[in-house]
């Protein structure tokens, strides 16, 4: 689980994934309350198309504390040729800002583009494998 | 699979090959049809490999000179010339092909391979490099080609309906309930999210091992059996290959003295016949050189037919080949006609065995019958050079 700090008096939370690869991904994202096992938000998507898998974390900002963003992918090599990678890229915005992870706070770069967190899978042909990153919302 | 299991395989279908007839006639006409025995290494050609690369094309180990259009793949190696003095040797000629753009980290998403053309045409881009060596002559041979695919419709990953239908939908599907059966787990185990991940590895798998259960279903077998559906649909989907090489020679070893020998050009289309047609595939593909001889470089021209009729795995062809020599000392026109059979014996090895008919279309010549044998062999599933 890595940590990333928010300003509570600054604006919209948001989150983006992106699968950068050639394999087919599906996911579940989930928003759990601070301390427990229940879920404030959950959506799910796959990489056919980049344009709808951004959300927005509930306002009041401040109430994001403590909460906990999982995004639990499957990642699926279909074809028949050789293993392959793909990244699961993982980007929280705050207004126009990226959120950074104090474990890595020069972010992960894939792409030329710079992401919160990011998760590098090597999948065999014909299998599917699990990503499922934790990131913790601190002030 | 091991060296032993090849060399029976091999030895099995050596028995059926017919018996190949060679023109004795020593005249300067004779020219074109050594060159065209070269080609087939005088016998039966046994090459070790994936589809046709141009590099090892242009090194001359075919009786056709049609390049197949082909899948990029992010590595393919190929050798030639197992047999020599009546026994399997260790193939001195070698080829490798490299698709960059696959080695490479991704930086695209599935969505930019769909929507950007150029972006597909970089990643299918293809550099391959080959050698061979002459015992007779000494001559030690060079070719580095440039492989590029202009038009894959068998491409799934670019049909977005089908990925849709047959994987999404599945996949969605899966990962909503393994994830709904793991929280649901969890809730039993009393566990908060933060508890949970903070469970050894071990314990974490063994809760989301004991959810997949729960789904009831493989992802992977369904998502198999689709693909292989597919295939079987699309083996004969259009495609279009363009592909250049450079082969050089030299006298010694060391390549010291080596010399621009040969230019190449393919371009070959495979043509599906028909919109539903899962069973036969038309090639036409044309094939230039500029040869050098007497430091002069003279031109051939090679004009391809070839039409498939089967399924995937085992399929029949005809072939016509026109070529036209314009070397100043003879100039010649001929016809090659040849039929075979491509089979998948294995997973990953495909056998491609042809035998045919070579004319020349003045009547100077006897017609030659010549067979050849190919073995491709594609990388085992599960092979890369990055895990």
């Amino acid at each position: 689980m890595i940590h990333v700090k928010f300003d509570p008096q600054g604006g919209d939370i948001s989150i983006e994934i992106l699968y950068f690869g050639n394999l087919t991904a599906s996911y579940v994202y989930t928003l759990w309350e601070k301390n427990s096992n229940s879920k404030k938000d959950e959506q799910t998507g796959n990489n056919q198309n980049s344009d709808d898998d951004k959300y927005d974390l509930p306002s009041p900002v401040s109430e994001n504390e403590g909460r906990i963003v999982e995004v639990f992918s499957t990642l699926n090599n279909p074809s028949g040729g050789s293993i392959e990678k793909e990244i699961v890229a993982i980007r929280l915005w705050q207004g126009r800002r990226i959120l950074l992870s104090e474990e890595n706070p020069d972010g992960f770069k894939v792409g030329g583009k710079t992401f919160t967190l990011t998760e590098q899978k090597i999948i065999d042909a014909g299998k599917t494998e699990l990503s499922d990153p934790f990131i913790k919302l601190i002030v | 699979m091991n060296l032993r299991l090849y060399h029976i395989i091999v030895l099995m279908l050596l028995s059926f090959i017919p018996i190949v007839t060679i023109a004795q006639d020593d005249s300067p006409q004779n020219f074109y049809l050594e060159k065209a025995k070269q080609s087939t290494v005088d016998q039966v050609q046994l090459d070790f490999a994936v589809p046709d690369n141009p590099a090892f094309k242009s090194l001359g180990k075919d009786p056709s000179n049609i390049l197949r259009p082909s899948s990029a793949k992010d590595l393919a190696l190929q050798f030639g010339n197992f047999t020599g003095n009546g026994s399997f040797i260790i193939p001195k000629d070698f080829s490798l092909e490299v698709a960059p753009g696959l080695l490479l980290k991704p930086w695209y998403t599935l969505n930019d391979y769909q929507n950007k053309s150029g972006l597909r045409f970089l990643s299918k881009l293809r550099i391959s490099l080959g050698t061979a060596s002459d015992d007779e002559t000494h001559t030690n041979s060079m070719a580095a080609g440039i492989h590029l695919t202009l038009l894959d419709n068998s491409d799934f990953r670019n049909d977005t309906a089908f990925l849709k239908k047959y994987i999404f939908d599945k996949q969605d599907r899966f990962t909503i309930s393994w994830k709904k059966y793991r929280d649901e787990i969890i809730v039993q185990k009393g566990l908060t999210i933060e508890q949970y991940d903070a469970l050894s590895q071990q314990d974490k798998d063994a809760i989301l091992n004991q959810a997949k259960q729960n789904v009831g279903y493989e992802l992977d077998t369904i998502i198999s059996n689709a693909l292989v559906a597919y295939k079987k649909q699309n083996w004969n989907a259009s495609k279009i290959d363009f592909a250049y090489s450079l082969l050089s020679q030299s006298g010694d070893s060391l390549i010291s003295d080596a010399r621009i020998q040969k230019h190449s050009f393919w371009l070959t289309a495979a043509l599906k016949p028909g919109r539903n047609n899962n069973w036969g595939q038309l090639l036409i593909g044309i094939n230039n050189n500029i040869i050098r001889a007497n430091n002069k470089f003279y031109n051939e021209f090679n004009g391809n037919l070839r039409f498939y009729a089967g399924a995937n795995r085992v399929k029949g062809f005809i072939e016509t080949q026109y070529q036209n020599l314009d070397n100043p000392i003879e100039r010649q026109n001929s016809l090659y006609a040849q039929i075979g059979l491509e089979v998948a014996v294995l997973k990953s090895i495909w056998l491609h065995f042809g035998t045919g008919i070579l004319n020349a279309l003045d009547g100077s010549k006897r017609s030659e019958l010549i067979s050849n044998l190919n073995l491709y062999f594609s990388f085992p599933e599960n092979f890369s050079l990055f895990k």
